[in-house]
């Protein structure tokens, strides 16, 4: 199920703290695995962000 | 991570299977190894790196201790091995590297190398082989911080003055997450997140599509007008076909007048035709006449006087058109008109004389000739006058007879319809309803054409509103992507100064707690924005750098790295937020090779004494004479002892103290 969207809304501060979470996680992790790419990491975010907002809850 | 044990197998001095367990225990946390100088105590730190990445620190590539390899025969095939066995994260691996020596006539050569092998013990008890050996080693210990962790004296001396410090530092205390998600998210980059979706935007689609539904609000008005004047027009069709059929039937039931009136017609018509034709006869006949008016008159005088002239003596003797006067001129001249000369009495003469007598006036025979003669000439021109005027005439004659037949006619037919409907209205009115349905007949089709040239359009054009309406949500999606972005990117970059300017105090103070209670002088340290680690001394109410000796800059330096583990291991402690988990550290021994072979006693003493109680675990590789000054005060937490048994430049054995 997604969430319908709208420029005007306030930010989901849930949603917001999730992604901060997910993101630096991320962060963290290919610090120490060096697995992914600088433009893998940049569409991995991408993906987090374009997953996390539309989720609804 | 704690380290549990390391074992070698002919690994340099350290010949066959020998190992190290170390103390786990969070009481006595310190393992001590003790060894005399070349006994192998750096082997033993370096064994850690080659374990853990491939690289070692020594002179000679060769691992292969020498007294296993001068055993060898050609042919030969020896292991080095070392295998390192630690905790982290609640799990326990084990990594395992190897290289084989294989003896030829040339001597031993490195055979095969191999890529470290990682197990982790499962809950039974059993190893489980992990595929992913490289990315998990950088989990649990990564190459960068080991420098942090596994030192030998040399590093201790230069560690808190090195350039590459910064990066090291932010890594271990979280901050280069930090950066790199500050990095990835960039709003001034088109490559980072920010960038790639602002450029996944459409921005013409939200104006291209509010022009479409312009042009198909237009395009519809124009279909309802369309569909207005259809049914305009369809009602009219309607009204004159029901005017037609009533015309029509107007028009069965008075058939016989009609055509009486159409028979009325055709003769008006012919009557209007004839007496245009009887105009041109006469017109004919008059002009004919006028032509030769005289001619007209004279012509039965002349048959006349020909028919009288028929029996009159006519001669042909005389010369035509002559007379006698022109023959007494040419006898008067003397001179013939062939130039021969006339005298009178001469043949000539006489000859002219006789031609005179034949000619008028002396003779009218010749004149009644010639007069006949232009007699018949004119009348046989003046034959096609009279025929002319005479077909004229006659036809003149005949257009009467016929007007007068059809006046006759048109009488008679005018009294038998007489006080009847007028037919021709009807038909007149007939034959327009036929037109004007016709002509909306024609209109219809061009509506309908029209119409449904619309209909296309405007679903050509709603289709091609709905596929930008799509990118206009597409766009509104991507909007509330790039907000939550920037939102992020904004907390993560706050997020990094002010924990930069924090984490540099915090350790500043941290650092300095511990050099104040390792250093027994009164000097203090600085750190700047590179991490660089500064001595400074107070000059009066100044603060000025002074020089360090090398024991000054070892206690400097061993503050600074338990001032780093302390705060790593502080900042693990408070992870009472989710958000801190990503920027935490993990537990990290210290690994030291002859830490205090620059410190004197009293340092030795003081950094022996804080240091099992910053770090998780400590290791040390340290000679017997400085373990004499650390052991006073480091004894009681020592969980494991050995000492290294040197027998011969190739050999050392690992000994267990009791």
């Amino acid at each position: 199920m997604t969430s319908k969207l709208d420029a005007s809304q306030p930010l989901d501060e849930k949603k917001l703290n999730r992604l901060k979470l997910d993101i630096l996680t991320l962060e963290r992790d290919n610090l120490r695995t060096r697995e992914l790419t600088n433009d893998e990491m940049v569409e991995k975010i991408r993906k987090l962000i374009e997953e996390e907002v539309m989720k609804c809850y | 991570m704690l380290l549990r044990s390391i074992r070698f197998k002919n690994f340099r001095q350290y010949k066959g299977d020998q190992s190290i367990e170390f103390s786990c225990d969070p009481e006595r946390n310190v393992t001590v190894i003790l060894g005399d100088n070349t006994s192998g105590k750096t082997t033993i730190v370096q064994a850690f790196t080659w374990v853990l990445y491939g690289s070692a620190n020594f002179s000679s590539e060769d691992l292969l201790n020498l007294d296993v390899a001068s055993q060898m025969r050609v042919g030969d095939k020896e292991k080095v091995e070392v295998d390192i066995c630690l905790n982290h994260d609640n799990t326990e691996y084990i990594i395992s590297r190897y290289e084989e020596y294989v003896c030829t006539g040339n001597g031993i050569h490195r055979h095969q190398f191999s890529s470290p092998k990682l197990f982790y013990k499962q809950p039974d008890g059993q190893l489980k082989t992990i595929e992913k050996v490289d990315s998990t080693i950088q989990k649990i210990l990564p190459k960068e911080l080991s420098n942090y962790f596994f030192f030998d004296g040399e590093r201790i001396e230069t560690i808190s003055s090195k350039q590459d410090v910064t990066e090291a530092v932010k890594g271990l205390l979280g901050l280069t997450v930090l950066s790199n998600a500050m990095s990835h998210l960039n709003p001034r980059s088109s490559k980072s997140v920010i960038g790639k979706f602002r450029s996944s935007m459409d921005v013409d689609s939200s104006r291209k599509a509010e022009n479409l539904l312009q042009q198909i609000e237009s395009l519809t008005d124009r279909r309802e007008y369309i569909g207005t004047e259809l049914a305009n027009v369809e009602d009219q069709i309607k009204h004159y076909e029901g005017q037609i059929e009533l015309t029509e039937n107007i028009l069965r039931e008075h058939q016989p007048t009609a055509i009486l009136q159409r028979k009325r017609e055709e003769l008006e018509r012919n009557i209007k035709q004839e007496k245009t034709a009887l105009e041109d006869s006469k017109k004919r006949l008059f002009d004919g006449f006028n032509r030769n008016a005289i001619g007209f008159f004279t012509q039965p005088m002349m048959k006349k006087a020909l028919e009288c002239l028929d029996d009159a003596k006519v001669s042909d003797k005389g010369i035509p058109d002559m007379n006698a006067s022109a023959i007494d001129y040419i006898i008067q001249r003397g001179i013939c008109i062939c130039g021969e000369v006339i005298e009178e009495g001469s043949s000539r003469h006489a000859h002219l004389i006789k031609e005179r007598d034949y000619l008028p006036p002396q003779f009218i025979g010749t004149v009644i000739r010639t007069f006949k003669e232009k007699i018949s000439m004119y009348q046989s021109f003046s034959e096609p006058y009279y025929e002319n005027l005479k077909s004229s005439y006659q036809e003149i004659i005949r257009c009467k007879t016929r007007i007068n037949d059809w006046d006759d006619e048109l009488l008679d037919i005018c009294d038998r319809i007489k006080g009847k409907e007028d037919v021709k209205k009807h038909e007149e009115n007939l034959q327009d309803y036929k037109n004007r349905l016709r002509k909306l007949a024609s209109e219809k089709d061009k509506l309908i054409e029209e119409n449904a040239k619309l209909v296309g359009e405007i679903e050509r054009l709603q289709r091609l509103h709905d596929s930008l309406a799509i990118a206009s949500e597409k766009n509104t999606r991507i909007q509330s992507y790039i907000r939550y972005a920037e939102a992020i990117y904004e907390w993560i970059k706050t997020t990094y100064e002010s924990r930069q300017h924090e984490i540099r105090q915090q350790l500043e103070t941290r650092v300095n707690n511990i050099f104040a209670q390792m250093y027994h002088g009164s000097r203090k340290v600085t750190i700047n924005e590179k991490f660089n680690v500064t001595l400074l001394t107070a000059l009066g109410e100044e603060e000025i750098v002074t020089d360090e000796s090398r024991g000054l800059e070892t206690v400097k330096n061993f503050a600074f790295i338990a001032g780093l583990v302390d705060l790593a291991k502080a900042k693990i402690k408070e992870k009472t937020e989710d958000l801190e988990k990503p920027l935490s550290s993990e537990p990290y021994p210290l690994v030291m090779d002859a830490p205090f072979s620059n410190a004197d006693e009293k340092h030795v003493t003081n950094i022996s004494r804080i240091l099992p109680d910053i770090a998780e675990q400590v290791i040390m590789v340290v000679m017997a004479k400085d373990w004499g000054f650390a052991e006073t005060v480091m004894g009681h937490r020592v969980g494991k002892k050995y000492y290294l048994d040197k027998k011969s430049e190739t050999l050392t054995y690992i000994k267990e103290s009791v």
